[in-house]
């Protein structure tokens, strides 16, 4: 029963992947026919569709996939069905890194932009990790909250940088978040850490699987807690910091998308982290078009998008969820 | 006696610090004042043509913004924290802020809309609209009974907030940062020496009917049955207690938009020095809370060379890891 039940769902995901990364190159401020793609009726129309529409969309599906991957496994290694990389600052860290970066003067390249958000990411997550730490960070809901409160701090400075340096309008894409003017090297970048990130997941599925256990289970099994906790942070920094140097700030898929898989699909980590990727992707092509084509001659900004959605759900699983409460 | 003293010197010292700090935003900037060209021209001396301008048309709207502000922040987080028993409350992490500022962005979206240009009187009405909606999802979260809960579902209820002020305020105003900002961190946004003196007194108003209310305050720091004992008509004065919270605030960032924890942080310092009773706490907050306001803008207008912050960002720095610092250091039970 079970097993259909899973058939089913990768098929509608896949499904909705497919249509969505369609709809995604044919949408925008001007819709194309479907016979475009193959035919495209003029010079112009190729280039937009070539070198604007399809590194955007692809930028979009594999920045939901990391997002969404990274959110199941703090979710996972934190015990706490809340954490996300956004809420938890770790996503913040990255933009404001990016931004600092970009205004003392470092270019943004491909290569300084990784290194940047990675740097961001790492420490942001280093802060929180030394929150958690502390008499009160093991309360999962206080750890939330102080980490919600930290990325808010954090935004607050990547805006006030910005802000002093007269450099809004050159970062608007970090700010408000956004997947407009990817290019190919980016997409790249994108396709390299999610072949990183997925092969590692794989790799260690079944240990980060049972590091939802209790810690003592694990290492009565004779798995290292250390060096999966250390991976799992690598994986998670990593699919962060790529995620935000592309994307800009856009939050709250990897709280989303893994709680609602586990919704239609209870499952462990190993089960449910491939349907989660590709809900992920799924959501973020749909979420990008929906940013694009909602209202004429303005691009919706996604870090709102997303903080709208993200933040009913949370609010939501605060108000009337239960499971929450019991630490 | 000795403790009196001890409280009465706390409340002078702060008086003093908000004199001092308000005197030097009115003497600092591009333009130098001495203090006694200040004194002078704020006791109504206009033989001194460039101080005259400089005090009150460019410098003093942002002082009175800034008490405005601070204090009724400040003062609707102490009734917050008291009513909820929780130290970590204030009207900006329990989403009445975003409440407020929604109200205000989509009255301003809509103004737009229709080309109507004078909003200003609408503006308070519909930021209270925003706030007390907000207020009630809140209270519905309250009803679980843990406060941390209360506090995450605020938090979560700002941020989809925010979504939609970042949303219509980037289809009203394209990429003025500056602007959008006004309803998502804070920033003194009309410095209309009339529209602030009108959110002045309506502040004042409200103050003096909290002042009633300490007597009623103080029971409840007790908790509600002790209160209901000594016979407090604990619901109906809830109600209105939560009312002039949310009006405070509401006044607040009508003003100044959506600043955060000012109202957490005041109360909270101002604790420490006067402990429990509320007929000090209120007046050393509402001092302690104009202070942070008012030394914020100082910092905003004159630390970052020629550009000037937006208000809120510069308390946003102060306020927030203050806000990280109590929440996790803070005695399990109390929370």
């Amino acid at each position: 029963m079970s097993r259909t039940k899973n058939g089913m769902l990768w098929l509608i995901l896949v499904g909705l992947l497919g249509l969505g990364i369609v709809l995604n190159v044919l949408g925008g401020p001007k819709w194309y026919s479907l016979s475009q793609l193959w035919q495209p009726s003029s010079q112009l129309i190729h280039d937009v569709i070539w070198t604007m529409r399809i590194p955007r969309m692809l930028a979009s599906v594999f920045v939901g996939i990391l997002l969404a991957m990274s959110g199941a496994l703090l979710q996972t290694i934190s015990r706490n069905p809340l954490a996300d990389p956004s809420i938890l600052g770790i996503n913040a860290g990255a933009n404001l890194a990016l931004i600092i970066g970009g205004v003392t003067g470092i270019a943004l390249s491909i290569a300084n932009t990784v290194w940047l958000a990675l740097l961001g990411a790492g420490c942001a997550f280093l802060i929180v990790i030394f929150l958690s730490m502390s008499k009160n960070g093991l309360d999962p809901l206080r750890l939330i909250l102080g980490g919600t409160i930290f990325s808010g701090f954090v935004s607050c400075i990547s805006f006030a940088v910005s802000m002093i340096t007269n450099t809004t309008q050159q970062f608007k894409n970090l700010l408000v978040g956004g997947f407009s003017g990817v290019n190919y090297q980016q997409v790249l970048l994108l396709a390299i850490v999610t072949v990183i990130v997925l092969a590692g997941v794989t790799a260690f599925r079944t240990g980060f699987t049972l590091l939802a256990m209790d810690e003592k289970t694990v290492e009565g099994l004779g798995i290292s807690v250390r060096t999966l906790w250390l991976f799992a942070a690598i994986f998670v920094i990593l699919a962060a910091g790529a995620s935000v140097a592309v994307g800009g700030n856009i939050g709250f898929v990897g709280l989303g998308i893994p709680q609602l898989i586990n919704v239609l699909h209870p499952g462990s980590f190993k089960q449910n982290i491939g349907l989660t990727a590709v809900a992920g992707g799924t959501f973020m092509v749909f979420a990008d078009l929906f940013a694009k084509t909602a209202v004429a001659g303005i691009e919706l900004p996604l870090a709102g998008l997303s903080a709208l959605i993200g933040g009913c759900l949370l609010f939501a699983i605060v108000a009337f969820g239960r499971q929450v409460a019991r630490s | 006696m000795k403790r009196q003293m001890k409280l009465y010197v706390g409340l002078i010292s702060a008086a003093v610090i908000l004199i001092v700090a308000s005197l030097c935003l009115l003497a600092v900037g591009d333009i130098q004042l001495s203090f006694g060209q200040v004194f002078k021209t704020l006791l109504g001396d206009r033989s001194d043509n460039i101080a005259n301008i400089v005090v009150w048309q460019f410098r003093f709207p942002n002082l009175l913004a800034a008490l405005i502000t601070g204090g009724a922040l400040a003062v609707s987080g102490l009734i917050l924290q008291t009513l909820t028993r929780n130290p970590l409350a204030d009207s900006s992490i329990l989403g009445i802020n975003a409440g407020a500022s929604l109200g205000a962005v989509v009255l301003l979206s809509v103004a737009s809309r229709i080309g109507l240009t004078d909003t200003s009187q609408w503006l308070p009405f519909s930021a209270l609209i925003g706030a007390l909606i907000s207020g009630c999802l809140v209270m519905l979260v309250n009803r679980q009974g843990s406060p941390i809960r209360v506090l995450l579902g605020g938090v979560a209820l700002t941020s989809a907030l925010n979504g939609i002020i970042l949303m219509l305020e980037l289809q009203m105003n394209r990429f003025n940062f500056e602007k959008i900002l006004v309803w998502l961190s804070g920033s003194f946004w009309n410095k209309d020496t009339a529209f602030l003196l009108k959110n002045g007194a309506v502040a004042l108003v409200l103050l003096i009917v909290v002042i009633f209310f300490i007597p009623v305050l103080n029971s409840f720091t007790l908790g509600t049955k002790m209160a209901l004992g000594i016979g407090v008509n604990v619901k109906t004065t809830q109600r209105i207690l939560l009312l002039l919270a949310v009006g405070l605030a509401t006044v607040a960032i009508s003003v100044g938009g959506a600043i955060s924890f000012v109202g957490l942080m005041a109360p909270n310092i101002a604790k420490r020095f006067m402990g429990e009773r509320i007929q000090y706490l209120l007046p050393m907050s509402w001092l302690l809370g104009s202070c942070i306001m008012v030394l914020a803008e100082f910092v905003a207008v004159n630390g970052f060379g020629n550009a000037e912050l937006p208000v809120g960002l510069v308390v946003a720095v102060i306020t927030m890891p203050y806000f990280i610092y109590q929440l996790f250091t803070q005695k399990t039970q109390t929370v």
